[in-house]
């Protein structure tokens, strides 16, 4: 019998605010406030009750005496922007979209708060959770039959950024774009996955497989009896925490108020853990919980990852190059998906190279990644020693709820991997 | 107080106004091997449209309808948000949301609990006995009732509910993993046993499929995969997103295709889309001929006015959206195209796969049987690359079986014969090619 299932109160407050510019006459600005409270208990199964509302309902609807009696007053201003001033201050950025001849393009402002009070169990003090994230998303495709290419930047700060940076990242993809049929690439080879969003590959095919429900459902092509066995070649270490890393600093708990963990998913290659909440962290007899998300108070909790994170080995990015014959390097990414009971993946990256002799060659474009999982895990070759986050707009949809997570990682070499060459104009 | 909003959206200064008031209820129910889970939420969400004479929209949505809220923001916006000289759609906000009602509520609804899932998870069950080698993850149905309240200052004042209801199953067998799903308008259209025949067949297709790169012989796509195929192009019908010209023949005469949003018990149906406008049939292929996309207020400002497509899904502000998109059928049987094709492929299932060409056309994987003389036979894959254009006027028959299915938008579709070229390619490269 399972006993972590005491009753949790969530209650949530969001707002978002969003301005889109674009070409071809586009320009839409939304502002978005959400309020409600999440009720869960156990009664021979999950029962939960979801009801969107005010502030001034909200607690009478829980009937919990250990929410705070007055709810704190939000005395930040309402989060809308001045959109003629964002559209002027990035006019440089507008410029290089407009210097280039694509199709379409856009630019997304995004920012969004939430603020959460959180009971776990009837004798516990409610728990806050705050998060604040602000983005620019750069989007651009060069033919109205191609799929958009993105590059952005997000943090949890401020609604500035740095333009040189993302007008450097914008030309260096559209550049990358241009390629001759005869650097068409399809075949399995060596590929050097960036510092940083490159750890987007490992979210995919190791942290999602690990998490507690797919573990628990027998979807996962890992069970408990592989704790403690070796999963990787090489003597990895991965873990959802960084203290370090200031993205998720102001956010007290996971969603059913447990500290978030900072959990060590795999250590000298082999695996130690899986992303759980309470329920599944009993199920299993994982050693942590702390993973609990939804992505606000309408949606069911599930064990999610908030950050995955490598930690560098000790070779510099030059080496890892210099003892590649030939292979991919990749730089900018998409997305990618794994089905985890079969451990097929897919992965895509927008901007990669050809490595000849060791060295970064002609471009290629985007390029498509696949491979099966426990394959794939036997082929890290390298690990860099040069570590760096993402950019701050990384974000994973499972079972329709979409979340801001987080990874970072050094320079990776995959000894083996299938790549495929989108076809260019 | 809706009423009263579009007052207050006057006395800040805007010309016009609309309000987009939704409130939903959902029910889900999941069995799973870990965990049993019943999840009820009730929503609600007020979408604000406010127009300047001319110039882009404000857009505002609250959980809860509070004036003073919504006056805080609207008079932020109105300083933040600054109107330019477009034209707008200010002036052709519809003041009659009309007389259509098609049946979309089932008031089962209300009744709909645990006893009812676990009835539901017992005859799926007792199917699945039928099928050895299946097994089952995941259970889960969801049901949702909309009420959506619409009002404008145009004086529009339109209201009507709707309730959709899927089951989901995850299922496994021959090491290979399944996630089919089912959703009707109505609880009682649901049939469990179809479900998992269906599955079976998929299961089966999938499971002992050989390869093959060379074929004789048409093939016929049954309505789930010819549903793939035209849902990954759907975009080519949608206003601000197609290249198709008007009176373009993008199809063969066997091709009429229609956007049918007043279809009883579908879950695309709807009287009136999210700005107000009346939803009427439009066509957007006759026999075989491209007439034009489906639009809303905004795309409409140029090209002819809106055709009551303006959905907003989960945001504020409309985008064009299909209601039920529909291949419309013919008198022939399944059987009688069979017949006519001799032999071929029965395709079953088709996944998109990558990008092909300039973008124009794309890679799929296709897994189905081989039939002759009216009997199918073993199952088969292969992988086929082809356009829009080229999959439509490959079209030899359509057949009077249509069947509907949702995600994103309903599409309903018909088996579908086509005569498509063969030629062989290489491992990596898709072994068919549907080309004109």
């Amino acid at each position: 019998m399972v006993n972590a299932t005491q009753e949790v109160i969530f209650i949530e407050e969001a707002e978002l605010f969003q301005f889109t510019l674009g070409n071809g006459d586009i320009k839409q600005n939304l502002w978005k406030k959400r309020s409600g409270i999440q009720k869960r208990t156990w009664e021979e199964g999950w029962k939960i009750r979801s009801m969107e509302c005010g502030m001034h309902e909200r607690r009478g609807q829980t009937g919990s005496t250990r929410l705070s009696k007055r709810p704190k007053a939000d005395d930040r201003p309402i989060l809308i922007f001045d959109c003629g001033r964002l559209q002027e201050d990035h006019a440089s950025l507008i410029d290089e979209l407009n210097r280039w001849d694509f199709h379409d393009w856009r630019l997304v402002f995004r920012a969004q708060r939430s603020r959460r009070e959180i009971v776990c169990g009837g004798k516990e003090k409610s728990r806050e959770n705050r998060f604040s994230h602000y983005s620019l998303r750069v989007q651009f495709r060069s033919g109205p039959w191609r799929e958009f290419l993105e590059i952005g930047e997000g943090n949890t700060r401020t609604m500035e950024f740095n333009q040189d940076a993302l007008i450097h990242r914008i030309r260096t993809v559209a550049e990358n774009q241009k390629t001759h049929p005869g650097n068409s690439l399809i075949g399995t080879l060596p590929v050097v996955l960036h510092a940083g969003e490159g750890a987007l590959f490992f979210h995919e095919i190791l942290g999602h497989p690990l998490e507690g429900d797919y573990v628990a459902s027998g979807l996962s092509p890992f069970t408990p009896n592989d704790l403690g066995r070796p999963v990787f070649s090489e003597p990895l270490e991965i873990a959802t925490g960084d203290p370090r890393d200031p993205f998720f600093a102001d956010i007290g708990c996971d969603d059913e108020g447990q500290p978030i963990a900072s959990t060590v998913l795999v250590r000298d290659g082999a695996l130690q853990s899986f992303v759980c909440d309470r329920f599944h962290q009993e199920l299993l007899g994982n050693p942590q919980a702390g993973h609990c998300r939804v992505e606000d108070f309408a949606s069911t909790p599930q064990p999610r990852m908030f950050g995955l994170y490598l930690k560098p080995g000790e070779v510099g990015f030059d080496d890892i190059l210099g003892e590649t014959e030939t292979g991919v390097f990749a730089r900018e990414f998409r997305d990618g998906s794994l089905d985890p009971f079969t451990g097929r993946f897919t992965f895509c990256a927008q901007e990669t190279y050809r490595i000849e002799k060791g060295r970064i060659d002609r471009p290629l474009g985007v390029m498509q990644f696949s491979g099966e999982l426990r394959e794939v895990l036997g082929e890290i070759g390298r690990i860099g020693n040069d570590f760096r986050y993402d950019k701050g707009i990384s974000f994973c949809q499972k079972n329709g709820q979409v979340l801001p997570v987080r990874v970072g990682q050094p320079t990776v070499k995959i000894n083996r991997l299938h790549c495929a060459q989108e076809p260019h104009d | 107080m809706i009423e009263s909003i579009i007052q207050a959206c006057g006395r800040e200064g805007f010309a016009a106004a609309d309000v987009f008031h939704e409130r939903l209820e959902k029910k889900e129910f999941l069995h799973s091997t870990a965990r049993t889970l019943n999840h009820e939420s009730s929503g609600n969400r007020m979408a604000v449209r406010a127009f300047w004479e001319k110039g882009d929209p404000v857009g505002i949505s609250l959980s809860i309808p509070s004036l003073r809220e919504i006056r805080q923001a609207l008079a932020e916006c109105r300083s933040a948000v600054h109107p330019d000289s477009r034209k707008n759609i200010a002036s052709l906000l519809p003041a009659d949301p009309g007389e259509a009602k098609p049946k979309i509520f089932d008031p089962f609804f209300f009744e709909l609990g645990g006893v009812n899932f676990r009835e539901l998870t017992e005859r799926i069950t007792e199917a699945m006995s039928s099928f050895s080698g299946i097994s089952i993850r995941n259970i889960a149905l969801q049901a949702g009732l909309r009420r959506i309240h619409i009002v404008n200052s145009a004086g529009l004042s339109g209201r009507y509910k709707k309730t959709v209801f899927t089951i989901s199953l995850d299922l496994v067998a021959r090491h290979h993993r399944l996630e089919i799903q089912e959703s009707r308008s109505f609880f009682r259209q649901f049939q469990p046993e179809r479900l998992i025949a269906r599955a079976s067949n998929l299961f089966e297709a999938v499971g002992e499929a050989v390869e093959v790169d060379r074929e004789a012989g048409p093939l016929l796509f049954a309505p789930e995969a010819t549903a793939a195929v035209i849902r990954h192009f759907s975009d080519h019908f949608r206003s601000g997103f197609s290249q198709l010209q008007n009176k373009e023949l993008v199809a063969s005469q066997q091709v009429t295709l229609v956007d049918q949003p007043l279809l009883d018990e579908q879950c695309g149906s709807a009287p009136f889309d999210d700005e107000g406008v009346r939803c009427r049939e439009h066509i957007l292929i006759n026999k075989g001929v491209f007439l034009s996309p489906i639009r809303d207020l905004r795309s409409g400002l140029s090209a002819g006015g809106s055709t009551g497509n303006g959905f907003r899904a989960e945001g504020i502000h409309p985008v064009v959206l299909f209601s039920n998109l529909v291949i419309k059928p013919s008198p022939f049987a399944f059987a009688q195209l069979l017949k006519e094709a001799g032999s071929g492929v029965l395709v079953v299932l088709v996944r998109p796969s990558s990008p092909a060409g300039d973008g124009r056309e794309y890679n799929f994987s296709a897994y189905g049987f081989r039939f002759s003389g009216g009997e199918v036979g073993a199952p088969v894959h292969f992988t086929f690359r082809t356009s829009l254009r080229s999959f439509l006027l490959r079209v030899v028959r359509v057949s009077r079986e249509l069947k509907f299915f949702l995600h994103r938008f309903s599409l309903g579709t018909p088996y579908m014969l086509l005569d498509g070229d063969r030629s062989t390619g290489s491992a990596d490269q898709p072994q068919f090619r549907i080309q004109v």
